[in-house]
């Protein structure tokens, strides 16, 4: 019988959650009166309903595009097959090394915090759009040369020159990808927390976009750490310079700091509720990693 | 970020009153302050704290409290909006925090929707495309490498064509010219190639010409077949 409870309450939830009957939501009864004969005179005769003068009186639509005897919109334009999907194409906003140090001069953003989306949103100065299919920034070298700060770093596209610069100063930096709807919680992470939904997971990246992201040339999140600090020997020989250790630095557990790959916000997971009103972290016990800890526990 | 730490299970079982539970609360707390105010003073003599003129729901909002104490629409009762109002006024609001997790299923759903290849296949499939395209790049130079090396060839082939094809015409254009300055001396006096009489005797000679042409090679033909016939008859002589 519990089968029966259970799918009882589902009902009567939905039931709950559904719009009350109105005349808005209503159709006529299956079989219902129809009229089929057209009135006379005082009785719907006139116009029968059909309106005055044009097209509606005479019933002779004109055919879907034309625009009698203009040249039509649809063949006003000739063919364009090199715009073709551009519609659905990514786009990254550019920052400049010359912005992000400005940034960091005055004191817009923490050189002592690894920076990503929802750093470089909060300096108010820079704005994201995900719904305008822009997928995060990207690092662009103009300033390059004036460019001095030390930085733990993490945008969606960066040029070779651009991550020799920040290699250069003893920095770190990654290219991640971040599917829209994670994209709109870092933007504004305190509006996402007001929805009361978990922090979504991070999805992996489209197909034309993996091997950028698995690549350690362009540093990608999805890459080999071995291969990525080989490629760091590599650049720094190509560019001339001596690469700073890392692992002598005194921030060097900031410098470290990544995401795991289906992580949003440093220090908290997906799958997490967060009450910014009390300040909690509501977890879920059906999560993998709670259960996972309550078997060690028991 | 947290002081403390809730954990909490969702099941599907205890979902279903959550409205219930929470309005019940609220009507409950309303009835005790009622009986405690009954005790003290008549309530119709209370004087009205609102005297803003907004709408209850509107102070309410404007105070940062939940708007609504009872549901007033529907959508009062959709998850949607009591995970808002949790999200927004936190505890305080009474909701239940197990409402802001997903039935279990209906994320999976989600999950499968948005993700159908794992980083694996996706790498494969990534690599398979380029090298089809790259293949497909090969096989295109290759074909007009192959092409290349026959281009002087057609290219002399191109030039005898149309060598040959200005011989013939010219050719043809001195036979006719002949032709003409033939029915000329015929006549003995300048003709106009426009004339009948002129074009009556070009018509002549050139059908003089044909059957000359006709008659020389039928002799050619002959002569093959004659050659032929006696070569075989000194063969057969021969064995």
């Amino acid at each position: 019988m519990a089968h029966l409870r259970e799918s009882a309450e589902k009902a009567l939830k939905m039931l709950r959650t559904l719009p009350r009957v109105q005349l808005s939501n209503i159709r006529p009864n299956p079989n219902s009166k129809k009229n089929t004969k057209r009135g006379r005179a005082q009785h719907s005769g006139d116009k029968h309903g059909a309106g005055n003068k044009g097209s509606g009186q005479r019933q002779n639509y004109m055919r879907l595009g034309y625009e009698t005897g203009n040249n039509p919109f649809y063949l006003r334009f000739p063919y364009e097959p090199y715009y073709k999907g551009h519609h659905l194409r990514r786009q990254y906003p550019p920052i400049s090394l010359l912005q992000l140090q400005v940034l960091l001069d005055t004191n817009r953003i923490d050189s002592k915090q690894p920076i990503d989306i929802t750093t470089l949103c909060n300096s108010g100065l820079l704005r994201l759009q995900p719904a305008s299919m822009e997928y995060g920034f990207q690092l662009t070298d103009e300033g390059i040369d004036r460019f001095k700060a030390k930085i733990c770093i993490e945008v969606q596209h960066a040029k070779e020159s651009v991550i020799a610069a920040i290699e250069r100063n003893g920095g770190v930096i990654r290219t991640a990808y971040y599917d829209p709807r994670s994209l709109q919680a870092m933007v504004n992470p305190s509006k996402w927390f007001e929805k009361g939904v978990p922090i979504p997971k991070r999805l992996l990246p489209p197909q034309d976009a993996v091997e950028y992201y698995t690549s350690a040339k362009n540093r990608g999140y999805l890459a080999d750490p071995e291969e990525i600090s080989k490629e760091r020997l590599v650049l720094a020989q190509k560019y001339g310079y001596e690469l700073p250790r890392i692992e002598d630095d005194p921030d060097y557990e900031m410098l470290i700091s990544q995401k795991d790959a289906r992580q949003i916000f440093y220090g908290l997971e997906p799958g997490w509720v967060i009450g910014l009103k009390d300040k909690l972290i509501i977890k879920s016990k059906s999560l993998p990693e709670e259960q996972a800890n309550r078997e060690e526990k028991s | 970020m947290g002081s403390f730490v809730f954990i909490y299970q969702r099941k599907v079982l205890c979902t279903g009153l959550y409205g219930l539970n929470r309005w019940n609360k609220a009507q409950a707390r309303f009835f005790t302050t009622e009986l405690n105010e009954s005790e003290s003073q008549d309530i119709s003599r209370v004087p009205n704290q609102n005297k803003s003129r907004l709408l209850n729901q509107n102070r309410n909002v404007l105070l940062k409290q939940v708007p609504y104490s009872e549901p007033h629409s529907w959508i009062h009762n959709t998850e949607k909006y009591q995970r808002k109002i949790f999200g927004r006024y936190g505890l305080a609001s009474g909701i239940d925090p197990r409402i802001c997790f997903e039935v279990k299923e209906r994320s999976d759903n989600i999950h499968n929707a948005s993700e159908q290849y794992s980083l694996q296949q996706l790498l494969s499939m990534q690599k398979a495309k380029t090298i089809a395209q790259q293949e497909a790049v090969e096989r295109r130079e290759s074909a007009i490498a192959a092409k290349l090396e026959k281009l002087e060839q057609w290219k002399l082939e191109m030039r005898n064509k149309v060598a040959k094809k200005e011989a013939d015409a010219l050719a043809a254009k001195q036979n006719k010219q002949r032709m003409i300055e033939e029915v000329r001396r015929h006549f003995g006096f300048k003709v106009d190639p426009r004339d009948e009489r002129f074009k009556e005797m070009l018509e002549q000679k050139e059908r003089e010409e044909k059957k000359r042409q006709k008659e020389a090679k039928k002799k050619a033909k002959e002569d093959k077949m004659m050659a032929r016939i006696v070569g075989s008859t000194s063969t057969n002589a021969h064995s």
